[in-house]
């Protein structure tokens, strides 16, 4: 199991520094419930469907849409109920299937869906987990809860595999003529071994110093050349997407 | 220089030290050797504050470091004065990355930048972790967690090291190198250990044990070759033929390992020894034996037939490097009695691994745990088992007893080490990993 | 010096925040692996059943409100983000946090009544199927779509509270400390 869905890159979007990354996805984020026009529901997908396929490539682009898939067939599945006292524009032997502002309604919902889904797997795609936790610090989240999302990544992928050692070893003591492994014993066994963690790790953090004055912020950001430029871009980008895609 | 006398009881139990004393001066390196459950990790705890913080229990006396009683110290301030490698490295791991995790304790010293990535560079250099820096380290083998938590505590460097076990899991040359390091290092060292090592000759001033909950002498037992009475119950015969296991780290797109194994065999009541470097791919194979990993190609055949991994839980157990991934249930004997074995077994168990029905689990030490999976393993009798770095926590008179008690009982036995004399004193073929190959030296 | 059992924050000076960090993170961490990991299949319908609210309970339950409201909230989410559904990630936060939170409130420690389980699965269902249908209508979804997983998010939600309360007893009994981490 892993806890982060970081793809190795060298890509402009891999190389685009993490803050304002963030400050870009957040921005889009608005920027894409203001969206209107025609224009501007297919600009919010384009857009990081563009940069996925430049960044992470075809085939997992179309993982990720393969993922929100389901969503959206569902949503075009129940059109019909959409907007029933609009301007029929779908009309199957005298009953109206579906109406203008529905289906708008609908191909709106449906594109802000996907831009979301996209904008933020593509966050999680191109940078590591500790460089978005550095680039959060950068916009002040406190150090605890820095700590707090660190040390729960390090365990989410540690407790998976305790699950399936516990899963495995089950399964290594089954007796003759049986097969899977008792669910109720695992799920219990396994809780028992993570909650034993946390005492270790409240301990393991102290030993290490937490908690001690005078402690180093360690920069772990760099000041890239184009930091500001990549702002810039950020912030303008959504700003001209709010303004002519309305 | 370092200074300790100690009494101390978990809850309502007896005292695991009743005045225990002990002192290293400046620059002494010091053998604490003791059986399994004598108190050695708790003493380790104590000293950085672990214990009784976080687990409760009365402590009285003092611990002084350069003249400073540091048990009135807060946990955190002990850190440039104490510190320790933890014989469990699952345990102390904090954050998902190689890097993180050294960067983390030196930030909190409060050191300069250029002085905290000097650090950082020098330990992951020394200890041959490079490559790792920016890895996860859930994608780390066992010696390689081993190695990363000893660079932490280089790299934070304090007055008094102290080492739990910490060659358990070490591929000999790593050995050798800590060895060096201890033998080379200005600060006072106690290493803690549960048997005399080859590698331990020369590097420390003294050897100390614990007895009764005091300081005591140490008392040389000889390692003696196993020998056993074959068992004529059962004639398995376990074979491997071009069998090929491949890992990567996902992280850094490559740059795991692959082993391949052209062939291996196996009888009944028969041992076989297999040695090789840190993450070479030991563990890996054992759990391809159990059916608990999946081979690229080749296979895995008991009495001729090919098996299937679902097969091959019930035909070969493995006793885990970490004794604690194999342990869950409530107490000694509620793990015992899961295996489904008669009440007579279970007996004759508890008293051949020298455990007590009602111990918790979760409280009996890492040696005393490792017995537990022993017995439970010999309880459910597959035909083979795979003890992988069994031996590490454990003197060599257990390590042999359980080894001795599946080989009587008719299994054919597998055992991964990476001592040196252990290995020798095993009866069997010897195996060894080089360049990624498995084969017979 | 002398440490009671009783005094375990003496050495510390009473300050636990690194206990209350591990707590949090760690409670977060068994969330989420029960979301991603732990799954019952069900064979009418050849789905699956997330465990995600038993997890969620049992730490509402042996760890109080609080920490129930952090790790509820921030274990679903992270799930969701590690598992490649990042647009469901605050959503799930606001609702598995808020049913952590009242069930944290209404729970009693250590009790095993049935009135609990069903008291607990009552908020589950309304709080999870209902808070779900609310944000997905608001935010991403439309209204029909939204509503098909009201059943399945009511059948989980329910099944998982009461699940999560017998794991609770459970880990308690095999787990003499369990209390002693509550904050």
């Amino acid at each position: 199991m892993n806890a982060d869905s970081y793809i190795y890159g060298t890509s402009f979007y891999h190389r685009f520094d993490v803050r304002p990354k963030l400050l870009f996805t957040l921005l889009y984020i608005i920027a894409v419930f203001f969206a209107e026009s025609w224009y501007g529901i297919a600009g919010i997908v384009l857009l990081p469907l563009l940069i996925s396929l430049s960044s992470v490539g075809a085939a997992e682009t179309l993982r990720a849409i393969r993922r929100i898939l389901p969503i959206l067939i569902l949503l075009f599945v129940f059109l019909p109920l959409q907007r029933r006292d609009g301007t029929p524009a779908l009309v199957f032997s005298g009953t109206v299937i579906a109406t203008e502002e529905g289906i708008y309604a609908v191909i709106r919902t449906a594109a802000r869906f996907t831009a979301l889904s996209m904008i933020l797997m593509l966050l999680l795609m191109t940078s590591r987990n500790e460089s978005i936790i550095a680039g959060l610090r950068f916009y002040h989240l406190s150090y605890n809860a820095s700590i707090i999302l660190s040390v729960m990544l390090r365990f989410i992928p540690y407790l998976g595999s305790v699950f399936s050692c516990i899963r495995d070893s089950m399964s290594l003591r089954l007796t003759e003529g049986k097969r899977g492994f008792p669910i109720f014993p695992s799920v219990t066994a396994f809780i028992v071994s993570a909650v034993r963690m946390i005492p270790d790790t409240a301990s393991a953090l102290e030993e290490r110093g937490f908690g001690r004055k005078g402690r180093t912020e360690y920069r772990r950001l760099e000041n890239g050349r184009w930091l500001l430029t990549e702002f810039a871009l950020s912030a303008i980008l959504p700003l001209i997407m709010l303004i002519i895609f309305r | 220089m370092a200074e300790a006398e100690i009494t101390f009881s978990y809850g309502e139990g007896e005292d695991i030290f009743h005045s225990f004393s002990f002192s290293a001066a400046e620059g002494e390196h010091v053998l604490l050797l003791a059986p399994p459950g004598s108190g050695k990790t708790t003493l380790a705890r104590i000293i950085t504050g672990s214990v009784p913080a976080y687990s409760g229990g009365s402590l009285s006396g003092f611990v002084s470091v350069c003249g400073r009683d540091i048990l009135s110290l807060p946990v955190p301030e002990r850190m440039e004065y104490a510190g320790r490698v933890s014989q469990n490295s699952d345990e102390m791991m904090l954050f998902s990355c190689v890097e993180e995790e050294i960067l983390f304790p030196l930030a909190n010293l409060g050191l300069a930048e250029d002085e905290i990535e000097r650090r950082l560079s020098s330990v992951l250099a020394l200890l041959g972790l490079e490559k790792y820096r920016k890895v996860p380290s859930s994608e780390l083998s066992g010696g390689e967690k081993r190695r990363l938590m000893l660079a932490i505590l280089f790299a934070v460097d304090p007055a008094l090291y102290i080492l739990d076990e910490s060659f358990d899991e070490l591929s000999p040359s790593w050995r050798r190198k800590l060895a060096g390091m201890i033998h080379t290092s200005p600060r006072s060292i106690l290493v803690l250990g549960s048997h005399e090592l080859g590698e331990y000759s020369g590097v420390f001033d003294r050897v100390i044990s614990i007895e009764d909950g005091k300081a005591g002498e140490y008392r040389r037992t000889e390692l003696k070759r196993l020998e056993y009475r074959k068992s004529l119950e059962s004639e398995h015969v376990l074979d491997v033929s071009s069998l090929s296991i491949e890992r990567r780290h996902r992280s850094t797109g490559g740059s795991g390992f692959t082993l391949s194994v052209p062939s291996f065999s196996l009888r009944s009541g028969e041992c076989a020894v297999l040695m090789g470097e840190n993450g070479s791919g030991k563990s890996s194979f054992s759990r391809v034996l159990s059916g608990l990993l999946e081979e690229k190609s080749g296979s895995v055949m008991l009495d001729g037939r090919v098996l299937s991994p679902r097969e091959r839980r019930r035909s070969a157990a493995v006793l885990m490097q970490n004794p604690y991934e194999e342990l869950f249930l409530p107490t000694v004997g509620d793990e015992l009695e899961s295996t489904g074995a008669a009440a007579s077994l279970i007996e004759a168990a508890l008293s051949m691994f020298s455990l007590e029905r009602e111990w918790y689990t979760a409280e009996i030490s890492y040696g005393r745990a490792k017995l537990l999976q022993a017995a439970l393993f010999y309880l459910l009798r597959r035909p083979f088992a795979v003890f992988d770095e069994f031996d590490s926590s454990l003197p060599y008179e257990e390590s042999q007893a359980a080894v001795r008690a599946f080989l009587e009982s008719g299994s054919g036995v597998i055992v991964i080490t990476h001592d040196e004399a252990f290995a020798a004193s095993l009866p069997g073929k010897r195996w060894e990993i080089t360049e990624g190959v498995l084969h017979e030296c | 010096m002398t440490s009671d059992s009783k005094n375990n924050a003496g050495v510390n000076g009473g300050k636990r925040t690194a206990l209350h960090i591990s707590l949090i993170a760690i409670s977060a961490a068994i969330v989420a692996v029960f979301t991603i990991a732990v799954r019952i299949p069900v064979p009418a319908t050849s789905g699956y059943i997330s465990l995600c609210d038993a997890a969620v309970v049992f730490v509402a339950s042996a760890f109080g409100p609080f920490t129930g409201l952090i790790a509820g909230g921030l274990g679903t989410a992270a799930a969701d983000l590690a598992g490649g559904y990042p647009q469901f990630a605050v959503i799930s936060f606001i609702v598995h946090g808020l049913e952590a939170l009242l069930i944290g409130l209404v729970t009693k420690r250590g009790s095993d009544a049935l009135a609990f389980k069903v008291i607990s699965a009552v908020i589950a269902i309304a709080v999870v199927a209902g808070g779900y249908l609310l944000l997905e209508v608001l935010f991403l979804t439309t209204f029909p779509a939204a509503l098909v997983e009201v059943p399945m998010n009511a059948i989980q939600s329910g099944a998982g509270a009461v699940i999560g309360l017998v794991i609770y007893t459970a880990v308690r009994k095999a787990y003499r400390n369990l209390d002693s981490i509550r904050w």
